[in-house]
């Protein structure tokens, strides 16, 4: 179980506003500390994520996650605009993990587990009452800690299972067709294109989570969760994990939680940092912004002890 | 810096996913609710059917408790069905007494030589044996009771009769508060024989509960007391022992459950006289001979009396195992899987799904309160380095202690070599071609015949208990496990649901047939094979539910959130990835089911209840091995009728062995593949 | 994965074909007693004409009241419960063949059938009023026969049984203790033993068993199985009825034979007058001839009227009543019908229907 505790006075979140979905707008913002965002690819991003007038497909309000009667995500609202990548940092057990899985509620898997608030997928609630917890998996994939194909399933299969599962009617031709578009997508295809049938359990750990990630691709997402995708990997692939993120922007928007400071820095265009203040407490979003502004320029101080790895 | 390419028009960029409907086809959750509505109907159904069975069999006791009142009825002395004069007396305490004396005496014998067979495959025995050794223990547990039966009445009563007559010369006089325990006159049927077959019958699950518990011995216990210059023995006995004695007293309260429920092997052999504080090598009674015995020809009030005793035997059973997965539980330390280890133990599985000790285990000791701390090595004078380091006493207690356990082993495998010498040496002569196409001989003094009613009985019984249990357990089964969501309603359901399926491990399989017989015999007026079916299902179904819930876990949790995240539906997981990835457990499970089914008589008794004819009509009653070999034994003991007696024993337990080893395999081939 | 799930399926689908098939069509079916189970299925599978099952006495009448069997085999009359079940329905008795109970022993240096009982003694073994071999009220029947100082194992049947019940019935009449202390009359399938040292088994073979395995014994066993468990050797000759010889009467003793089981079903005066009537319900236990042997029975196939298989059952039985099914009786261990019960038979066979 988290604990953490809120530090309510510190959150930089901006009252969502529904309507906007303006112009994109370009920004001039403060470049930031260059060499830590440096590999992070300087979108035309307004500094505020929040910002009305960039296209949001998914954001929450004041969404709090439980664990039976513990809270252990205090009310965030966050807005993750299209085509970037979103980081979510903070110490173990801050709820960032949590956070992501209710928002394509799979946190609602686990026995006594519920979220309270709004997340938005385009102007439609998450958690509404006509919205279905299946539908809403499909429209937001998500790729998990381990690399977890299925195992005795063909390569090939691994990627039509979404799909299949969605009850996608395709000949052969289109499924050849999906199995090469997301394998070339997650750069998979020149590795694997001998191999389709074979199963998916002979793949190195790399290969199988760009396996997982060209699976859940499959389905055409609308957003992309990632928890931690690369801890389990070693080096090597981790850094071409990285690679594939920032081209699936192009795509897809992505919300990637890590661990790995400098792999948020590289990876990603936005930057929430979730902290808890004391054992017990539950996590809540103390500083939202432009990556290289949370690493470079962190206005709250728990942000920056936690990037410059003074605790956490 | 490069200049970071424009976000793509929102309005185009999203044309295609924009807005992403978050509902369902009505046909996608229909589905859903279809596989929802099938688990939740399967384990309503079942749960349903065997309440209202247990609920006819109770109302059939009302009778009793009015003429006799419940005290006055379990405390009775008598059981006088057609007295000299007066109305028919019921008294249900001489069969208390004698099931209580015989389970009690089987435990006195079991329960040390289930220790040593464990502590011998655990760690005495050289690693290559202790799997094959423990294997061999296991198949004793495949033995029909009916051929138990039938090795004691023509093997052991013959041989063991000169030891009784000894034991009743040399310690006839002996007195405890005026209970003569070895006085004479001894006869062929007695406790001392019945204990000694019926802790050969029990022993195999006790042994396979302390195995396991043995096995969670962290390994710095055991490094511990060997640091501390112990030999093997006193590592034994000062780490193990201790650390699994909650575990050993749940594990024969255990067997003690089993004993208590054991019908046909006690009906031949304890001499069916009922008594209280008679003599141990003369004759007794027990509750589920009794029920075995006399309710097919009873009516009216004895049937009532005898309906009664059918519920004193549940109770008794339920209490006795409630306490034993109260204490096993405790064991495995509260927080563990609730009941896992008794469950496995009973259906069999335990060994085919093994577990990785969870790591807390190894960290602290599972017993948080009333757990026996590991005792301080006893303290022995630090002697002078070198060969002569042991004193002889504790050479010698080490070599005695090690002694015990390999004639605790001599003592599981000696009766299963000699139970299948047996069947070897006079079944197989009786077995060729038209003993698997002819019926039985008329004339019982005749050599030629065969079992064929019997056999495609047995195959037709087996289909029926299969066809109800196997659909209804794996859906009982999904439904505790993969729709019933703890803390809330379907949690509650899910876990009650359980609840009954683990009481149905533990009912009687003679209860079993009682309930059958009140509950569709008497209800279609007639025996059929039907009912037989039935009454075999009710022993599957818990068998099944069990098994597959244990291998449903195993279901890797990351396995279900890929199929989930990527949108697929509840009922699609389940199809695609749940089902395919437990379907080696389940099968392994329903074969375990099927063996475990296929030996059974007491079920049978008054439900198919047998037929001397090729019969293939399932409205009629149906011939089946157990109850042939039951029949050939008691009725017509003639050489040539036990010749297709042990012929058909053979058979029998081919069928049972090659069941449960293709379900061993199943369940390996299956853990190889995921190895991978 | 689906496609093993489909194996499964078609698997238990092949296995259901084979179930419900055959039955027994245009077959008389019965079931019953036990007693008399060998005779009925070898005639049954000589004349292809019926089934029957031994389940007992009981169940077979309660199976026929269900109407789930043709005709029921028993080897007692109906008691006044089990009359009840049939609703007024009239139920025709009809005699099959004649059997005998023997008396198997088993003492240590005993052989050859030479122990002799009366029936006050052997009531007073069955009831424990006499518990050891040696009792003076046995040796002083026996002259010259060394019994052991040792207590006697009566093995008695566990489960309800017809043949309980015409021991039972033959006890109660001849012995004042058993009459007493057991059973106050009549064909009682359970009766309460109070033999201090008894085992219980189930069947006569059970029973057999029983006096096999135990040493000093003594039990009650239809002459059929006895003869099948290599136990007629060693059985006890019976005495009902004083002869007169020399100056006095001196009981005459009778084991069962042929011989002695035709006399002890050959009807008295009074019973042939009963059959005459049409009631073939006749109880031949304690037979007033004294070359009879006293404990000689006879078994019953129960009709029930109006049921439309009738026909059927009237061709079986006539088949059982004929001389090729009669005359095979004796190599199973029991006489065939003849006289007065044989006629009464045929009788009440063609009144059937």
């Amino acid at each position: 179980m988290t604990d953490p505790h809120s530090s309510g006075s510190d959150e930089a979140v901006a009252e969502p506003q529904l309507e906007a979905r303006g112009a994109p707008a370009q920004s001039s913002m403060p470049v930031g500390n260059a060499t830590l965002a440096s590999e992070a690819p300087a979108t035309s991003a307004l500094a505020d994520p929040n910002d009305p007038s960039l296209v949001h497909p998914m954001r929450t309000l004041d969404l709090s996650c439980y664990f039976g009667s513990h809270k252990v995500v205090e009310g965030i609202s966050l807005a993750f605009p299209a085509n970037t990548v979103t980081a979510l940092i903070g110490p173990s057990g801050c709820g960032k993990s949590t956070f992501l899985r209710s928002l394509n509620r799979m946190h609602e898997l686990v026995p006594g587990a519920r979220a309270e608030g709004t997340v938005l997928l385009h102007d439609q609630d998450v958690y509404g009452k006509d919205a279905d917890p299946v539908a809403v998996r499909r429209a937001v994939g998500m790729v998990f800690q381990r690399p977890n194909p299925f195992p005795t399933k063909s390569i090939a299969d691994n990627i039509w299972a979404g799909p299949k599962f969605n009850r996608v009617k395709g000949g052969k031709a289109e499924r050849d067709d999906v199995v090469e578009r997301t394998l070339r997508g997650a750069g998979l295809w020149d590795e694997v294109k001998n191999r389709l049938t074979a199963p998916a359990g002979g793949l190195s750990g790399g290969q199988q989570q760009r396996l997982c990630i060209a699976r859940a691709l499959a389905v055409e997402p609308d957003v992309l969760l990632m928890d931690e995708p690369c801890s389990a990997l070693d080096p090597q692939s981790t850094l071409r994990i990285e690679d594939l993120i920032r081209e699936l922007k192009d795509r897809v928007t992505v919300i990637i939680v890590t661990h790995n400071m400098q792999q948020a820095a590289r990876v990603s265009d936005y930057t929430g940092v979730i902290t808890i203040e004391n054992e017990g407490e539950p996590g809540c979003l103390i500083e939202t912004g432009l990556t290289r502004d949370v690493f470079g320029n962190p206005k709250h101080s728990r942000t920056e002890a936690y990037v410059t790895g003074r605790f956490g | 810096m490069t200049p970071p390419p424009p976000p793509a028009p929102p309005d185009e960029a999203l044309a295609r996913q924009f807005p992403s409907p978050l509902r369902r086809t009505g046909s996608s959750v229909a589905a859903d609710r279809t596989y929802v509505g099938l688990a939740v109907g399967a384990a309503v159904i079942a749960v349903a059917f065997v309440g209202y069975l247990i609920w006819n069999t109770v109302a059939q006791t009302g009778e009793v408790w009015s003429t006799f009142g419940v005290w006055g009825f379990l405390t009775g002395e008598q059981w006088l069905p057609t007295p000299v004069s007066g109305a028919p007396i019921f008294g249900a305490l001489p069969f208390i007494y004698g099931t209580l004396m015989t389970s009690i005496l089987a435990l006195m014998i079991a329960v040390p030589a289930a220790i040593g067979i464990a502590l011998a495959t655990v760690v005495l025995l050289p690693k290559k044996l202790r799997g094959p050794i423990g294997a061999m223990i296991n198949l004793l547990a495949a033995v029909p009771s009916v051929i138990f039966g039938l090795w004691g009445l023509t093997v052991l009563v013959p041989f063991l009769k000169p030891a009784l007559e000894w034991l009743s010369t040399t310690f006839g006089g002996l007195s405890i508060f005026g209970w003569h325990p070895f006085e004479g006159p001894i006869t062929s049927g007695s406790y001392l024989i019945s204990a000694l077959v019926l802790a050969i019958m029990v022993l195999p699950i006790i042994t396979a509960i302390i195995r396991e518990v043995l096995l969670t011995v962290p390994r710095d216990q055991q490094e511990a007391a060997y640091a501390l210059g112990a030999t093997r023995w006193e590592m034994v006995r000062n780490s193990m022992l201790p650390w699994a004695r909650s575990g050993i007293v749940g594990a024969s309260a255990l067997g003690l459950g089993r004993a208590v429920g054991e019908t046909i092997a006690i009906a031949l052999l304890l001499g069916n006289s009922p008594g209280i504080f008679t003599s141990l090598v003369g004759p007794g009674s027990t509750l589920a001979s009794i029920i075995a015995l006399q309710t097919g020809e009873a009516s009216g009030l004895q049937l009532s009396a005898l309906t009664a005793l059918a519920v004193v035997l549940f109770v008794l059973a339920f209490g006795i195992n409630a306490l034993a997965r109260l204490l096993v539980r405790r064991h495995e330390g509260g927080a563990a899987r609730k009941g896992g280890l008794v469950s496995r133990a009973v259906t069999g599985i335990v060994g085919l799904f093994p577990r990785r000790a969870p790591k807390n285990v190894q960290a602290s000791p599972p017993l948080a309160a009333g757990a026996p701390p590991p005792p301080p090595p006893r303290r022995e004078p630090a002697t002078i380095s070198g060969s002569e380091s042991l004193s002889r006493s504790r050479r010698v207690r080490s070599r005695l202690g090690e002694g015990v356990v390999w004639f605790s082993l001599a003592f599981g495998m000696v009766p299963l070599i000699l139970v299948i010498w047996e069947m070897i040496r006079v079944g197989l002569p009786a077995i060729s071609g038209s003993f698997f196409t002819e019926l039985p001989p008329t004339d019982p003094s005749s050599y030629a015949g065969g079992i064929s009613n019997a056999l495609v009985g047995t195959l037709i019984l087996m289909g029926i208990a299969t066809l109800i249990a196997a659909p209804l357990g794996i859906l009982t089964a999904l439904f505790i496990r993969d729709v019933a969501r703890p803390g809330t309603i379907s949690g509650k359901i899910g876990s009650a649901v359980g609840f009954v399926v683990d009481i149905l491990l533990g009912v009687p399989s003679i209860v079993v047939g009682l309930i059958v017989y009140l509950g569709v015999v008497i209800v279609m007026g007639h025996f059929s094979a039907w009912a037989g079916g039935i009454a075999l299902a009710i022993i599957m179904f818990p068998v099944v539910v069990r098994a597959s819930d244990e291998v449903l876990q195993l279901v890797p949790q990351a396995q279900k959130e890929a199929a989930m995240a990527l949108g697929a539906p509840k009922w699609r997981t389940t199809l695609a990835i749940v089902i395919p990835a437990a379907l080696p457990g389940i099968i392994t499970g329903v074969l375990l089911g099927v063996a475990r089914a296929s030996g059974e008589t007491a079920p049978l008794l008054f439900t198919s209840l047998g037929n001397q004819f090729f019969s293939t009509a399932l409205n009629e009653p149906i011939s089946a091995i157990p109850q042939l070999i039951y029949q050939r034994t008691i009725q017509v003991a003639t050489p040539a009728s036990l010749q297709l007696a042990w012929g058909a024993a053979l058979v029998l337990v081919a069928i049972i062995f090659i069941l449960n080893i293709g379900g061993a395999l199943i369940s390996r081939r299956s853990r190889t593949l995921e190895a991978r | 994965m689906n496609r093993s799930l489909r194996n499964v399926a078609l698997l238990s689908a092949a296995g259901l074909s084979l179930v419900g098939s055959a039955s027994a069509f245009g077959k008389a079916t019965g079931s019953g007693a036990t007693f008399p189970a060998i005779a009925y299925q070898t005639w049954c599978s000589d004349s292809g004409l019926c089934s029957y099952t031994g389940v007992g006495s009981g169940s077979g009448i309660k199976a026929l009241a269900a109407k789930t069997v043709n005709f029921a085999g028993s080897d007692v009359i109906m008691t006044d419960a089990q009359v009840a079940t049939y609703g007024g329905a009239n139920v025709t008795y009809v005699p099959t063949l004649l059997g005998a109970i023997a008396i198997p022993l088993n003492i240590s240096g005993v052989t050859g059938n030479k122990v002799k009982f009366d029936g006050s003694t052997l009531g007073d073994i069955f009831s424990g009023a006499i518990t050891a071999w040696n009792d003076p009220k046995i040796t002083k029947i026996n002259k010259g026969i060394a019994f052991p100082a040792a207590p006697i194992t009566v093995c008695v049947r566990s489960d309800a049984s017809g043949t309980s019940g015409n021991l039972s019935n033959f006890l109660s009449k001849v012995s004042a203790s058993y009459k007493a202390k057991v059973s106050a009359g009549g064909q009682n399938q359970t009766p309460a033993w109070t033999a201090p040292l008894k085992q219980s088994a189930s069947g006569n073979a059970g029973v057999a068993n029983c006096i096999n395995t135990n040493n000093n014994s003594i039990g009650y066993v239809d002459l059929g199985d006895a003869m099948r468990a290599g136990l007629t050797t060693n059985v006890a000759a019976i005495g009902q009825n004083r002869i007169v010889k020399g100056k006095g009467r001196v009981m005459q003793f009778v084991i069962p034979s042929t011989k002695s089981i035709q006399l002890g079903g050959t009807p008295t005066a009074a019973q042939t007058a009963k059959i005459k009537a049409g009631d073939l319900k006749i109880d031949f236990t304690a037979s007033p001839n004294s070359n009879a042997y006293p404990i000689t029975t006879t078994t019953f196939i129960l009709v029930r009227a109006g049921m439309p298989n009738n026909g059927e059952v009237s061709q079986v039985l006539s088949y059982f009543l004929g001389k090729p099914a009669q005359s095979k009786l004796e190599s199973l261990g029991f006489v065939a019908l003849s006289g007065a019960l044989r006629t009464g038979a045929n009788k009440a066979l063609s009144n059937l229907g």
